[in-house]
């Protein structure tokens, strides 16, 4: 059967199976964030990828490239349109400073935690698995933390730290997850003309500054609101193909563009509003994609399970660090005690995101790192689940 | 400002290129984002000829011509084959949102008017197109050499090649535009009928003349009428499990109708339904048989845009300028005799039908668009016809250049001078 077929199928399924399971069963509390963000598909591309029924085989998915650089931009742009210097100033160094400890810290510690397993599991892609995925390992889900723990959080001052908390977290996972692919994994005619580290970095920063600065133009003179959304499209795709043909990851660039965009274009304001509109599909087709790539291969049990156990250990120490260290920030005493020391375990679109973008990119660890964070994924919404606060029933994006 | 952009942008793909960064990166990244560079060319061609009063679409076009494989060279054949999917899927979504404005009580006013400029445009306007030919026939380079019989044949195929228009071209500016009245109407009504009758009138002429040219063209009448019915009620059931679903469930029913045109397009393809038909029949039943027709009609413009960028993209990049300049002569003959046809065919069905005097001074201007279903025709007369079939081919591709450029400005220029285009 046509792989196209296959997978609307299934999407069918698992959506009337989500409809179904919305209305008329009352699922377990710990099942509900996973089932509302949409987790299902991510069963819905391993089930029909490779590796189940074999009904999608890996060559299907270049056909759909595009598709995934949108996805993918999407997920970078989005970010980046969060960075308004305006909005940044109001974070404290308090609390850039904690969060960046708080990511270090669980990264670190995955790092510590992987490197070894891998050196013994796949010794020629030990160094860029552990590193990608020690990355992934610091970046939780915002939404998915909302999700969980419910609306309630954001109104107390811990809350609305581990919010912060979770979006740091992201930024800080793309931003070095290029750091570190331009620095150490570059791409091969790259590395030949620019041999020195520092100086792909910066023809890295450089190139997303150039196009961030074509991009500003295109916006320069407005544009209807439907029309905008074309821009929106045609600048992540274009994204998604400089990204490609440099190996520089497609997050990094996008988010620096998004950066950009928000605080010089014009109409930067409204990108994100058009983002959101067509937030749904692409979350699902990242899902998807997510799905159909996670490839098992050997030793992946023992990797998986040191993934999830480092990564929730470093988050539990992380927090308690950041509780001792400022007491305060909670705003009083007792504060914060509500929120569970395991707020920020959920992972979500940019764990996804980089995973798959190593994967397209056809770099270090290519097979291993969305073979441990696919499933690493659904696993931490499990987990969160249980001890979670929030009903999950606000629907995930 | 813009045009200076978009040339940057160009000088950093080539730049890119240049630096040899390329050793890793497969045809998929580069096209990639010489798709990316289609769709912001697209949206500053757009712009442009928005503000000058023509159609985005016509710069879509003009944008899908730069950057194909006869201009710029970004988008190489096998490119453009890549993005096919995307193409019919955005031809489906078309369908789907013409049938989704076809309205039973406007079809009802018009059905005379309808039926009679579909017949008069194939039968006075073949006619005009096979006059035309055949008059000058001793300077048709492709008819040299060719018996009186075979020359007659080839010249009918080329006539019913000449009564194809774009569905496609005439929805998007419609939709664009937020046309409303009787000249709307009749133009997408008509347009949706010729789909049906261009089909089976050059079934017919091909079954009827390939023998002619000892081509084994498989081709069967009934067999392309079954096939169409079985599409309408494909799509008429399409439409009412469309239905069933929105009852259930309203949220996202963008992404649900993006699923359903991915699983038709290939369906229609694999069991050679006309997936048009197919589309127009879905939209057409949830539009007039249920309460969903707003909804429906909301969530396909949603996505609209983008699918007429990389749809009338990828037409452009289809098309070959350097055919055009080469045939000029040839193609600018069909053109005016087609373009003729068009206008007296539509000039006595609005006389007979009594249709208000700006159906028949405006309503021809709605019917010049040509493309793919002009282009999957001459692929067929090209295949079959050994001699001459191949320059006949050209001639056209040439033609629907110059038509898929024009028709949809004069179609939008006929809308506002029939005051059916709302004010902004």
């Amino acid at each position: 059967m046509h792989s196209v077929y296959v997978i609307l199928i299934l999407a069918l399924v698992v959506l009337l199976a989500q409809t179904h399971t919305a209305r008329h069963m009352r699922l377990p509390k710990p099942l509900r964030p996973a089932v509302a963000g949409g987790l299902g598909y991510l069963l819905l591309g391993w089930a029909g990828g490779p590796q189940v029924t074999g009904l999608i085989g890996f060559e299907a998915l270049s056909d759909l490239d595009p598709l995934f650089n949108l996805a993918i931009g999407w997920v970078g742009l989005l970010l980046g349109l969060q960075l308004k210097i305006a909005d940044l100033k109001q974070i404290t160094p308090r609390e850039v400073t904690g969060s960046l400890l708080h990511f270090l810290v669980v990264s670190g510690l995955a790092f510590a935690g992987l490197f070894p397993l891998f050196l013994k599991i796949a010794p020629a892609d030990a160094l860029g698995a552990s590193l990608i995925l020690s990355l992934i390992a610091g970046a939780s889900s915002p939404t998915f933390v909302l999700l969980i723990e419910g609306k309630d959080m954001a109104r107390e001052a811990a809350g609305r730290r581990m919010l912060l908390y979770a979006n740091l977290s992201c930024l800080y996972a793309v931003l070095f997850n290029g750091l570190v692919v331009v620095i150490f994994f570059p791409q091969p005619d790259l590395a030949g003309w620019l041999p020195a580290a520092p100086l792909r970095v910066l023809f890295s920063i450089g190139l997303a500054a150039v196009l961030a600065f074509l991009f500003h133009f295109f916006m320069s003179h407005g544009a209807a609101n439907r029309r905008l959304a074309l821009l929106l499209i045609g600048m992540m795709v274009f994204c998604g193909g400089v990204a490609a043909v440099t190996q520089v990851p497609p997050l990094f660039l996008n988010l620096l563009v998004g950066a950009w965009l928000v605080n010089q274009a014009r109409h930067g304001n409204r990108l994100y509003h058009f983002l959101v509109v067509y937030e749904r599909p692409l979350f699902l087709t990242l899902i998807v994609v997510a799905g159909l790539v996670w490839e098992p291969g050997p030793g992946l049990l023992p990797a998986l399970a040191a993934f999830v156990v480092l990564r929730t250990l470093a988050i539990g120490l992380a927090r308690q660090a950041d509780n001792r260290l400022w007491p305060a920030a909670s705003g009083k005493k007792g504060a914060g005690q509500g929120v569970p020391l395991l707020t920020l375990l959920p992972q979500g679109g940019v764990a996804l995101a980089i995973a798959i973008s190593q994967w397209q990119q056809h770099t270090a660890g290519r097979e291993l790192i969305p073979a441990v964070a696919v499933p690493a994924v659904l696993l931490f919404a499990l987990l969160a689940g249980f001890g979670s606060r929030g009903d999950g029933k606000k629907d995930e994006g | 400002m813009r045009l200076l952009m978009l040339i940057a942008l160009l000088g950093l793909m080539k730049g890119l290129g240049s630096l040899g960064l390329q050793g890793a990166a497969d045809a998929g990244h580069h096209s990639a984002m010489a798709f990316g560079f289609l769709i912001l060319a697209g949206y500053v061609f757009g712009e442009w000829t928005l503000r000058m009063r023509m159609p985005a679409i016509t710069g879509y076009l003009l944008a899908g011509l730069l950057c194909g494989p006869a201009l710029l060279g970004l988008l190489d054949q096998q490119v453009v084959e890549q993005l096919k999917l995307f193409d019919r899927s955005a031809l489906f979504l078309i369908a789907l949102e013409a049938g989704g404005e076809l309205r039973l009580e406007s079809i009802r006013k018009q059905l005379w008017l309808i039926a009679s400029s579909a017949v008069f445009q194939v039968l006075l306007g073949g006619l005009l197109m096979f006059t035309a030919f055949w008059l000058v026939r001793d300077h048709i380079p492709f008819l040299q050499g060719l018996s009186p019989l075979s020359s007659a044949a080839l010249i009918a195929l080329v006539a019913m090649v000449s009564v194809a228009k774009s569905p496609a071209t005439s929805v998007a500016v419609i939709v664009e535009t937020g046309a409303k009245g009787p000249m709307r109407d009749y133009s997408l009504g008509v347009t949706i009928v010729m789909d049906v009758v261009v089909i089976l009138a050059f079934t017919l002429t091909r079954q009827l003349t390939l023998p002619l040219f000892h081509a084994g063209g498989e081709s069967h009448l009934l067999q392309e009428v079954l096939l169409m019915l079985a599409s309408i009620s494909v799509g008429a059931a399409c439409g009412l499990a469309l239905i069933l679903w929105m009852k259930r469930r309203q949220a996202h029913l963008h992404l649900v109708l993006l699923g359903f045109c991915l699983l038709m397009v290939r369906l229609s393809h694999d069991l050679h339904l006309e997936s048009l038909l197919v589309a127009v029949g879905a939209g057409f039943v949830i539009a007039n048989f249920s309460d969903k027709g707003q909804p429906f009609i909301g969530a396909l413009e949603k996505i609209s845009l983008p699918i007429y960028l990389v749809f009338f993209g990828i037409t452009g990049a289809s098309l070959d300028p350097a055919v055009l300049a080469r045939l000029w002569p040839l193609a600018l003959f069909f053109v005016a005799v087609r373009m003729s046809g068009k206008w007296a065919s539509n000039w006595t069905a609005s006389r007979l039908c009594r249709a208000e005097p700006s159906i028949r001074r405006q309503g021809w201007k709605g019917f010049l668009g040509q493309a793919g279903v002009s282009l999957g025709f001459a692929a067929i007369i090209a295949d079959n016809v050994p001699q001459g079939g191949d320059q006949v081919q050209d001639m056209i591709i040439a033609a629907v250049l110059v038509n898929q450029l024009l028709g949809p400005i004069l179609f939008k220029q006929g809308l506002e001078k029939a005051g059916e285009i709302p004010v902004a």
